[in-house]
């Protein structure tokens, strides 16, 4: 764990301290105030980014401290869509998701910038990690959902939450691992290599069917398996994305993702 | 069948990528497969009747092109096509060029065997850009360039650089540089050779799947739940 003294490492802190005192004004029931400072906190966010684009110049997605910053300043515009779309309200969950996902880009792993192997330039890169990051930033979300349903009196409206937000998140889960596959087409001349990090990503799909698939064939009538399904979802992605990449276990292609 | 092959993914991500792929290409697995595709569609036959929903069928034909493109890029895929078309075409293999070397000769399974292309390949010329470095440190590649020309019939048939993300297709075959180097002075490519059967099923079930699901995911089911909450 290491504290940043550098620009990014004092805007990343600045985006955590608004989105903290949002969470403070949420407690304390402050509406007004919880969503100026977790506006401040987007914009803080989208100038960090905006500055490692600078800094980098090439996008944000290349390694775990990137793609945590972009997750920091999603979660504001999938909130907002999320509450005027979808009417789903988790205002709360949202800020302190924006807080964890912060923590490792904040403290974990490196800023120093790096350049771009000539694999990472390609048309696909960009469209593959976004798709990625916003599905991962819904699937959070619904898991966040399931675990309200397994203690709630009412699990069967949590249950519909869940089931709209992986709506949402599946699709796009889906178009950024056909975008890997065809981006592995052109960069490996394979679309399938089965590398371990790619057997990571077909698990999680694979384990969204499985939501689908039960909600479908037993019409609802079981919330609870359902958030089950939706909670095994997220281990997968935090396997997928964390352990996949950093373990020794797993000797991966995908090592630059580090 | 879904809970299945979970449980086969999770394990095959313990046992390293070659491993993995002997495992899910085992004739064990490919009866797998084949009742996987069965199900598949029946499956599609009895929800295209009870929902006739474009959407969904849409989701499904994806499914099954899907399943079909990858089986005819398998092994088994490309010894079933040797088998009907009598042609020699196998899943991958690599080829070690010398600069200047013509050549049609390449290695299957980690030079368990070999076998020759249609045609001959020739590397021109290799060029490597490197990204400035720190004093001490390796440098690191920026961009490389490997001038490729193919020749048949004693002509030059074809000509392409190939470089990242940019690899040469020519007669049924996907050319890719996987390695590089100099040996006494003589630059040198390692060049992995893959076969493009399948590719056009798979990215066309690609396509089904993405359209068919943001219809039906986004589409239907969101909409429709915003106007009703």
């Amino acid at each position: 764990m290491e504290i940043k003294y550098s620009i990014q490492g004092i805007l990343i802190y600045l985006t955590m301290t608004a989105y903290l005192m949002a969470l403070f004004a949420r407690l304390i029931r402050n509406k007004s105030f919880t969503y100026f400072s977790f506006t401040l906190g987007f914009i803080i966010a989208a100038i960090s980014l905006g500055y490692r684009c600078w800094h980098t110049a090439h996008v944000p997605f290349q390694n775990l401290f990137e793609v945590f910053l972009v997750m920091g300043w999603a979660i504001y515009l999938i909130s907002i869509f999320c509450r005027k779309t979808l009417k789903i309200k988790q205002t709360t969950a949202d800020i302190l998701l924006g807080i964890i996902v912060l923590f490792p880009a904040g403290f974990v792993f490196s800023d120093h910038p790096q350049q771009l192997q000539p694999i990472l330039q390609s048309p696909f890169f960009a469209p593959h990690v976004a798709a990625y990051i916003l599905a991962y930033i819904f699937m959070f979300k619904a898991a966040i959902a399931a675990v309200n349903g397994l203690f709630s009196k009412n699990p069967r409206d949590l249950s519909l939450d869940t089931y709209h937000l992986i709506c949402a998140g599946f699709p796009l889960l889906t178009l950024g691992f056909v975008l890997g596959s065809i981006w592995a087409h052109y960069a490996w001349a394979d679309f399938w290599g089965w590398d371990p990090k790619e057997m990571w990503a077909l698990t999680t799909w694979l384990t969204y069917i499985a939501f689908f698939n039960f909600r479908f064939i037993t019409k609802n009538r079981h919330p609870h398996i359902n958030s089950f399904w939706a909670i095994s979802g997220l281990l997968a992605i935090i396997i997928t994305l964390l352990w996949a990449n950093l373990s020794s276990i797993f000797s991966s292609l995908h090592s630059y993702a580090t | 069948m879904i809970i299945a092959l979970i449980a086969m993914s999770v394990y095959s991500t313990f046992i390293g990528a070659a491993k993995a792929k002997t495992f899910f290409n085992s004739p064990l697995m490919m009866v797998f497969w084949i009742v996987s595709f069965l199900c598949c569609i029946i499956s599609f036959s009895f929800i295209a009747k009870t929902t006739k929903s474009t959407s969904i069928s849409m989701i499904f034909i994806a499914s099954i092109l899907i399943f079909a493109g990858w089986f005819w890029a398998s092994k088994t895929g490309h010894h079933t096509q040797r088998l009907i078309f009598k042609n020699n075409k196998y899943q991958s293999g690599i080829m070690l060029l010398y600069q200047d070397q013509v050549d049609n000769v390449y290695a299957l399974n980690n030079y368990d065997k070999f076998t020759k292309l249609p045609f001959h390949v020739k590397l021109e010329q290799l060029t490597i850009d490197y990204y400035e470095s720190e004093p001490n440190s390796l440098p690191m590649t920026k961009e490389f360039f490997a001038d490729i020309h193919i020749i048949k019939d004693k002509k030059i048939a074809h000509s392409k650089t190939i470089e990242a993300n940019k690899p040469l297709h020519y007669g049924g075959y996907y050319f890719i540089q996987s390695d590089s180097g100099q040996k006494q002075d003589i630059p040198y490519i390692i060049l992995n050779i893959t076969s493009d059967s399948g590719i056009g099923l798979t990215f066309g079930g690609y396509i089904f799947l993405c359209i068919g699901l943001f219809w039906q995911l986004w589409f239907k089911v969101l909409i429709k739940a915003g106007h009703r909450r």
